[in-house]
């Protein structure tokens, strides 16, 4: 899958954005040229020698705050679609097959989890698992984890009853050969294009509860803080929401060019193309 | 000993209002080697008696012994070892779908051998058996044709050696040169002592292998014979209409 | 003279022909068959004649004239008066035919009053005559129920009475069997050999089947890729076929049906 994956230009292109993403998270603390806690007396001051990017209301090096941001917002981003991922795919692909109860308890935990207004249940656990980075990214996990199970769910249903599985069946497959020989290859580009979607609302959402104070607290930097402190002083310095912004599309956008990457060549669609191109170097 | 015993089986399914008869006190014998066709139209039971056959239905009453296994009071682990010995294998109608589209004709074949733990490397003799070139060995089902891949799936039944082989309308989806080709292939394994459960709404198209003839109508079995006393001297009259409604060439030119 | 009348009838698709010329005449309460498997043809001659020829596919040779009127470039007006009142059809799947959420006999009856242009009242008496005459067993029932209630062969008679309701000419039954259950099929095919003496009706049956096309016809003609390989009286056909393809169809029947139990009774 993954020679595959690089096989083609766009999923190149995307795994090259995501590995400046990578190293952005795990030097950009290093590379900070100033403190970003550190204010200073000059306020909201256009790009300069000293400072690239300007400073903030707080005279603080804007450079140094995306930089040193970066590692925050990533971490938070691949967390939140973990938890997602692990709490709705995989009762979403056993909800087919473990029987009525479990698919009946599990359907109306998702039905509850999409009713619950969010932010009451973000502050429901920070309450009950105390304030934390991580606290807050798994519930933004599993708030986002139904949108998971429903997709991995109809996937495996539209297998499921198919004759190849059948004929698995008749032949002695357990239930764990069947999802790993035919299901799983069906079920993954659903689940890539909506974990590409999650990457890019991670990045918002998590700024969205700094407001709250949950999660990142105010002063520590994160993208989507940096954006949202921005966002207050257009008047002064317009094009400041820029450079946040375009941190957090060009993630996005780069996660949503791979998981398309990842349908164009999962499936039958993608191995004729392999198997055309080693028939092709075979008779060379 | 019979390959394949079923005797009193009922299946039924629960249905809103009362319960809904699939089958009702179907008695069926098969000997090792034998060929056997079973006739159904619309709602005969047919597909249910082949999916109580291979344990996929529960049955409500009676007894289903496959080489001497009473499989019908089997569990879902018991079931599933003894369909890794082999024994029964099962060919479906749609040769489109029972082909899984991203495993290579080689990963489909190989695969009862894996489920058994086996290395699976042995698939090629079995393309040559159904006639397929071993080129397409590397190819994905949706490079082949609609005959082809019926073979194919024929072939897959064959990979663990079964001494019975369920068939569910082999041929209805496909042309009358791969019907011929089909048929021609299932005789030979016929002749070669693999037992055949062949069903069918086309009494037509099993008369010409089938060393006896089944026929169910509403879920009972009405009538069950060696081919030739079963369209010459039918004792059922649901037997005798199924007789007279099948198109036949010589009726053609006789009429 | 002839009711329908294909001469060298050749289709094509964007300049690349489909149908090689097809060449038959139907003659007033006559009957031809044409055997052919997917893509030999059949369908699209069937459909020339009928007018409902695909997108961008086109007659591009030789003639189709029906009940003395050469069917050449005329507007799509015309033939929708032709259809159904000169020539009628009746396909494979029925059920695909019909509206799920009207009753069977709202549909027929409102072919009867577009076609005939009979009122509400005599346009619902007359499509249960209709019904009736494709004998279903208690056509005041039927004319009230809906299509799921009904099984295959129950709608395909339904089809039947609302393709003859205009008192068409022709009637081509395109695989108008091939779902069916055995029985049934061997009942519609009854049904249709008595329409044609009843009322005079001309047949194109069109089948996979050399069987079922046999049975009913008196000419045959026998398509593979566009091209009929054979063409003749089915006694020609059946017992001295030219071409290996016919060999093929009727050594499936000997060989492999059970035509072999029948020679030794």
């Amino acid at each position: 899958m993954p020679r595959r994956v690089l096989g083609l230009l766009s999923g190149r292109i995307a795994v090259g954005v995501l590995i400046a993403v990578a190293l952005l998270a795990i030097l950009g603390p290093l590379l900070a040229p100033y403190d970003p806690l550190e204010g200073g007396s000059d306020l909201l001051a256009g790009p300069s020698g000293a400072h690239w990017l300007g400073t903030d209301y707080l005279g603080r090096d804007v450079l140094s705050r995306l930089l040193d941001g970066s590692r925050v917002s990533v971490l938070g981003s691949v967390q939140v679609a973990l938890v997602a991922l692990v709490a709705g795919v995989v009762p979403g692909i056993l909800s087919v097959y473990l029987g009525a109860v479990f698919e009946w308890v599990t359907l109306r935990l998702a039905d509850t989890l999409i009713a619950l207004p969010f932010l009451v249940f973000a502050v429901a656990v920070t309450a009950l698992l105390g304030n934390g980075i991580p606290q807050a990214m798994f519930t933004v996990g599993i708030m986002i984890s139904p949108l998971f199970y429903r997709v991995s769910r109809a996937a495996t249903l539209a297998v499921a009853r198919s004759p190849y599985v059948e004929a698995a069946i008749i032949a002695g497959a357990s239930v764990g050969w069947v999802v790993r020989r035919h299901v799983w290859v069906k079920v993954l580009p659903p689940i890539a294009v909506a974990l590409a979607n999650t990457a890019g609302v991670g990045f918002v959402v998590v700024s969205s509860l700094t407001f709250l104070g949950i999660g990142v607290q105010p002063p520590a930097p994160t993208w989507g803080g940096v954006l949202a402190a921005d966002l207050g002083y257009l008047t002064f310095r317009p094009w400041a929401p820029l450079v946040p912004t375009f941190l957090i599309m060009a993630t996005a956008w780069a996660c949503n060019l791979l998981a398309d990457a990842i349908r164009d060549v999962s499936g039958a669609a993608g191995r004729t193309l392999l198997l055309e191109k080693e028939r092709r170097r075979v008779a060379a | 000993m019979s390959l394949l015993e079923v005797s009193d089986l009922d299946v039924h399914y629960r249905r809103r209002r009362g319960r809904l008869h699939a089958l009702r006190n179907v008695s069926l014998r098969l000997d090792p080697g034998e060929t056997i066709g079973v006739i159904g139209e619309t709602g005969s039971g047919k597909s249910t008696l082949a999916r109580a056959v291979l344990g996929l239905v529960p049955p409500s009453s009676g007894r289903i012994v496959i080489d001497g296994e009473q499989v019908s009071s089997y569990g879902k682990r018991q079931w599933q070892a003894f369909r890794r010995r082999g024994i029964l294998q099962y060919v479906f109608q749609d040769p489109l779908r029972s082909l899984d589209p991203d495993l290579t004709i080689r990963e489909s074949l190989a695969e009862p051998l894996r489920i058994q733990g086996r290395t699976g490397e042995n698939v090629r003799k079995y393309l040559d058996r159904v006639r397929l070139s071993e080129d397409l060995l590397d190819r994905l089902p949706a490079e082949l044709s609609g005959g082809q891949r019926q073979r194919v799936a024929v072939a897959r039944a064959l990979v663990s050696e079964p001494k019975l082989i369920l068939l569910d309308e082999p041929v209805s989806a496909l042309d009358a040169a791969n019907r011929v080709k089909v048929l021609e292939l299932l005789k030979e394994l016929r002749d070669a002592g693999t037992a055949l459960l062949f069903i069918s709404h086309d009494l037509g198209s099993v008369a010409g292998i089938a060393d006896r003839i089944a026929v169910l109508y509403q879920g009972e079995l009405v009538e069950d014979g060696p081919t030739r006393q079963v369209i010459t001297e039918p004792r059922h009259a649901y037997t005798k209409l199924l007789i007279d409604s099948v198109p036949t060439l010589r009726k053609a030119v006789t009429a | 003279m002839s009711l329908l009348e294909l001469s060298n009838v050749r289709i094509s698709l964007h300049g690349e022909e489909l149908v090689h010329g097809v060449s038959f005449a139907l003659e007033p309460g006559g009957v031809v068959g044409i055997v052919g498997e997917s893509g030999s043809g059949k369908t699209l001659t069937c459909r020339a004649a009928l007018g409902i020829l695909p997108e961008g596919i086109t007659v591009t040779g030789g003639s189709i004239e029906l009940d003395g009127r050469d069917l050449d470039g005329i507007g799509a007006k015309e033939w929708t008066a032709l259809r159904g009142t000169t020539i009628s059809a009746v396909f494979q799947d029925p059920a695909s035919y019909l509206n799920p959420s009207l009753t069977i006999g709202s549909q027929i009856a409102e072919v009867v009053r577009v076609k005939l242009g009979l009122k509400r009242r005599a346009a619902r008496e007359r499509a249960i005559e209709l019904l009736g005459a494709v004998r279903l067993r208690d056509p005041a029932e039927v004319y009230r129920q809906y299509p799921h209630e009904l099984s295959g062969g129950m709608l395909q008679r339904s089809l039947i009475a609302a393709a003859i309701a205009a008192g068409p000419k022709v009637l081509i039954a395109d695989e108008a069997t091939t779902a069916l259950d055995v029985t049934v099929q061997a009942e519609i095919l009854d049904l249709l050999r008595d329409l044609r003496r009843e009322t005079g009706l001309a047949l194109v049956v069109v089948s996979h089947d050399l069987a079922v096309v046999a049975q009913l016809c008196e000419e045959v003609l026998v398509m593979r890729a566009g091209e009929v390989v054979e063409q003749g009286t089915v006694e020609q056909v059946l017992h001295r076929p030219r071409h290996e393809y016919t060999r093929l169809l009727i050594e499936e029947h000997e060989a492999y049906g059970w035509e072999k139990y029948l020679v030794s009774s």
